[in-house]
């Protein structure tokens, strides 16, 4: 491309006038195509085509020639790929790119679904042709979500950055804020400074209030990013205080406040930063870079109860004496071929998980230890004793809770629809498996399914079924608000998976109440980590989308050394530490329920600081 | 309604020879060309739709509005078709005697070009485009509306070509003109948006200039008062205490003027400048769309 530029200039009567001119002129860049040789070389060689076919191409150019934004032209193109129509999603959209130029904060109340919102923008940037280079920065726990609904909502495929080499030729990318904002101390750079040599034409960040403090390596990092438009996505612009707002705004438009001195002169009552001096200029002022509106005001978006139930199921002698032994196992004869003990944690990661689940996945496990030879011959052994326990356990305790639990909700709430989660496949095969046995018609859902598959199956359920028996895997993004009852047959130690899985249901369209049903092992930790996570977090009146920040805030929802989450950690150092003593387990639970309280707590007063200031 | 007439008839005239329906506010096109359903990515038959009512109740409608997905595919399919044509003039030698302007015809060579130009103006979310015909003879630009005189397929063993580059440059010249005409309101308004940008960012950091100095004033200030106060002290532990303050405001003074608070902001302040420039840039991207060559016997 031959690129010919012109950029205006005045007569300027030095030259750091010229110089400062010359910065803040008005840049116009014009370019001619090379094509355009080509075409003069056709001409030479007496290539000739019917005129008609020119004037064809110019009644083209009509049709698609765009106008001004007055309409998402870009919406007919994912319609049908959003389960609801809410107008307020479409006018925010419109008005950023409208009245804000691009550049905005948007503070809409959690559950009004800004994701989409943004995504809208995204799109019509996309399709308008204003928007090459995209970067989306996340918390780390929602990257996938979000590459994820972009391509399942919106067919744009973004890009995750992970490391620092890889912002070359990046176009439509996507990066955990946690992981890029790293600062080098020894080098005195960013690790990831090859962002800042982009120019974005669109950075979208979301959960925008981490950007509270300027003197963070995190809010710096993205004041250093070159972008032609900005878009912050927070419910909570401040959580303490209004000096959180001012630093969030001052990346958006710097001085749009005034000085940090004028700000607290005009906005602030005696410099005091919670209370705001003149409320309604601040509003004014606010509005004019921010989008916020409330649930209650938006059309068709309601949001349903979650009823918490907790099903305790009391082992049988032969039930608990083969479990507790495969927990010693772990603990306390879990060789290596040399003898060498294997690292606890990582097995307790990864098994302890199996073993609570089911008898079917316990003996799965068993029967893969038998058969590897990286075991420790005595590890082994005690293993084939286990095996031998397992297999000749006469009933099934879970599952006849399970079995009860179906034909209560029946009688509860006759032909309602029931999701059962189990994290394991050979858990998801056995409770099928009986559940056929005893007559009850379902359907399975599974990973590994084609997208075509997975729709059948959705159909089969709505239709046809009582029943879907589902693992995590492959279940991402599902929209299942016809059903109203979940049974969690075990339960993942990460509250944010269980927010998925309760999530498939608890969606804008959803009709009735939620009973989220939680099988746990009467003495074991199962007890108490249920309790905590669907009685503590997922169950207390939270709207969708609310404990992901809270954990976000909180610093929780990062991976962790092990490769799973840091609050899954905190839950498997406290067992460890344990020592299988289930007093002493409760006792540290009973230290994370404090520490989530309080996050929960201080995100509630963030939201009444937020609505005091913003709605009222 | 205008615009979806003007689609509609868009379409009808580009599926010409394909299958049409014309039903129930839907245009349903089948026995569609190969070569443009792979170029679309999607088999026929099309619906096409002209409202998002109809686009609802009809499944696996096409919307078609202007500006459309659909419209841009039809548009980037003929992208590099109908760019070049040879038009013989179909005119009276008498008329050109007659007419004022159709008298230049009768100079030089019997040759004409014709380039036309594709405009697409982008600035901020807008997008803009405009197309110019621009009419060259003997290597002069001139202004005879041509559209009005009858033309049939030429013969290309009518005519010589040898020199197209030089009529390209200038036609670009003569593009660039008009261009400048074309933008000078768009360039108005952004520099009126770019201007009221950059004043925020001017005046927000010559605050934050004028408040550093003013701290280091005040410091210098305090500095001069609370050696003047130890001087006129007389108590050993108020002396001790002025001194300890004065410690204080020239470790703060010494710090404020170590962090070369003027240079650092001024950096900041290029790049939130350079932002907004880049933000309101105006950028015009010209392409050639077709030369068509007229000719005509004497």
């Amino acid at each position: 491309m031959k690129s010919k530029k012109i950029t205006s200039s005045k007569n300027s009567k030095n030259n750091l006038d010229k110089e400062e001119s010359h910065k803040s002129d008005l840049k116009v860049v014009e370019t001619f195509s090379n094509e355009d040789l080509k075409i003069l070389e056709k001409i030479k060689n007496k290539e000739f085509e019917p005129r008609q076919m020119f004037e064809l191409k110019l009644k083209s150019e009509e049709a698609a020639k765009q106008s001004e934004i007055k309409e998402l032209i870009s919406y007919p193109l994912i319609k049908k790929n959003l389960t609801y129509n809410l107008p307020h999603q479409q006018e925010g959209a419109l008005k950023i790119l409208r009245d804000l130029d691009g550049r905005a904060l948007l503070a809409d109340e959690v559950g009004l679904g800004k994701t989409i919102t943004a995504g809208m923008v995204l799109k019509e940037c996309i399709v308008r042709g204003f928007v090459r280079k995209a970067l989306i920065l996340t918390p780390p726990s929602l990257v996938s979500q979000w590459k994820d609904e972009l391509k399942t909502k919106f067919d744009l495929d973004f890009t995750e950055i992970s490391k620092e080499d890889e912002w070359e030729n990046a176009g439509l990318s996507i990066a955990s804020i946690d992981r890029v904002k790293n600062f080098n101390t020894k080098t005195n750079e960013f690790k990831h400074n090859k962002a800042h040599q982009v120019y974005w034409d669109i950075i979208i960040i979301d959960e925008a209030h981490k950007l509270k403090d300027k003197n963070t390596y995190r809010w710096k990092f993205v004041d250093k990013l070159q972008k032609k438009r900005l878009l912050l996505l927070t419910a909570t612009p401040f959580q303490n205080d209004l000096i959180e707002l001012y630093n969030l705004l001052a990346l958006l438009k710097r001085g749009h406040l005034g000085t940090i001195s004028e700000f607290r002169s005009n906005f602030l009552v005696d410099g005091n930063e919670r209370q705001p001096l003149n409320p309604r200029e601040l509003k004014r002022k606010l509005s004019e870079v921010m989008i916020r509106r409330r649930r209650d005001e938006a059309k068709g978006v309601h949001y349903m109860k979650r009823i918490p139930r907790i099903q305790s199921v009391d082992l049988t002698y032969d039930e608990r004496h083969a479990y507790e032994q495969v927990v010693d196992l772990l603990f306390l004869h879990y060789l290596d071929f040399n003898g060498v003990p294997i690292n606890t944690v990582l097995a307790a990661h990864s098994i302890l998980p199996k073993i609570t689940s089911s008898s079917r996945s316990s003996i799965e496990f068993l029967e893969n230890l038998i058969n590897n030879s990286k075991y420790h011959t005595s590890t082994i052994d005690i293993a084939k004793g286990i095996l031998q326990d397992f297999k000749s356990l006469g009933v099934d305790t879970k599952l006849e809770k399970l079995v009860g639990l179906i034909e209560e909700i029946s009688a509860r709430d006759r032909g309602s629809k029931v999701l059962i989660y189990t994290k394991h496949p050979a858990t998801m095969e056995y409770i099928s498996e009986t559940l056929r046995k005893k007559n009850f018609i379902i359907t399975e859902f599974k990973g590994g399914l084609t997208a075509y598959e997975k729709t059948k199956r959705i159909e089969e359920f709505k239709e046809k079924t009582q029943i879907m028996v589902s693992t995590e895997t492959g279940s991402e993004g599902l929209n299942l608000q016809f059903c109203s009852n979940i049974i969690n047959y075990d339960l993942p130690w990460n509250p944010m998976s269980v927010e998925q899985r309760i999530g498939r249901l608890d969606r804008i369209g959803q009709k009735k109440d939620i009973y989220v049903y939680n099988l746990a092992t009467k003495g074991t930790m199962e007890e108490h980590v249920v309790d905590l996570i669907i009685n503590k977090m997922c169950c207390i009146g939270l709207i969708m989308g609310e404990l992901p920040i809270i954990l976000f805030n909180m610093g929780l929802d990062s991976t962790g050394t092990s490769g799973s989450s840091k609050f899954e950690e905190k839950l498997m150092h406290a067992f460890l530490d344990s020592r299988n003593n289930l007093g002493r387990f409760a006792t540290e639970i009973g230290k994370v329920e404090n520490e989530i309280t309080k996050g929960i707590k201080d995100y509630e007063q963030t939201k009444k600081r937020t609505s005091e200031l913003l709605d009222k | 309604m205008k615009e979806t007439n003007m689609s509609k008839k868009f379409l009808l005239e580009f599926f010409k020879d394909c299958k049409i329906e014309d039903e129930n506010e839907v245009l349903t096109i089948s026995s569609i060309p190969v070569d443009f359903e792979d170029f679309v990515g999607k088999k026929g038959p099309y619906k096409f739709v002209f409202d998002v009512k109809t686009h609802e109740r009809v499944r696996d409608s096409e919307p078609i509005m202007q500006g459309s997905y659909f419209l841009l595919s039809i548009r980037d399919y003929l992208e590099n078709k109908g760019q070049t044509s040879l038009l013989e003039l179909k005119i009276d030698p008498k008329k050109i005697k007659l007419d004022k302007k159709l008298k230049l015809l009768n100079t030089g060579s019997n040759l004409l070009y014709e380039f036309s130009f594709m405009s697409n103006y982008q600035y901020l979310n807008n997008k803009k485009q405009s197309i110019n015909k621009i009419l060259i003879k003997d290597g002069k630009i001139i202004d005879i509306d041509i559209s009005k005189i009858k033309t049939q397929r030429g013969d290309q063993k009518d005519v010589i070509i040898n020199n197209s580059t030089e009529q390209y440059e200038l036609a670009k010249n003569k593009l660039e003109e008009t261009i400048k005409k074309e933008i000078k309101p768009i360039k108005e308004n952004l520099k009126i948006k770019l201007n009221k940008e950059l004043l925020r960012v001017k005046d927000h950091y010559s605050k934050r200039i004028r408040e550093k100095d003013e701290e280091l004033e005040n410091c210098a200030n305090k500095i001069k008062m609370l050696e003047s106060k130890r001087k006129h002290t007389s108590y050993e532990r108020d002396r001790n205490i002025l001194a300890r303050l004065i410690r204080e405001s020239i470790e703060r003074l010494d710090m404020l003027k170590k962090k070369g608070y003027r240079e650092r902001l001024k950096i900041e302040e290029d790049f939130q400048i350079k932002d907004e420039v880049e933000k309101h840039a105006l950028s015009i991207k010209n392409n050639l769309m077709n030369v068509t060559i007229y000719y005509y016997k004497n």
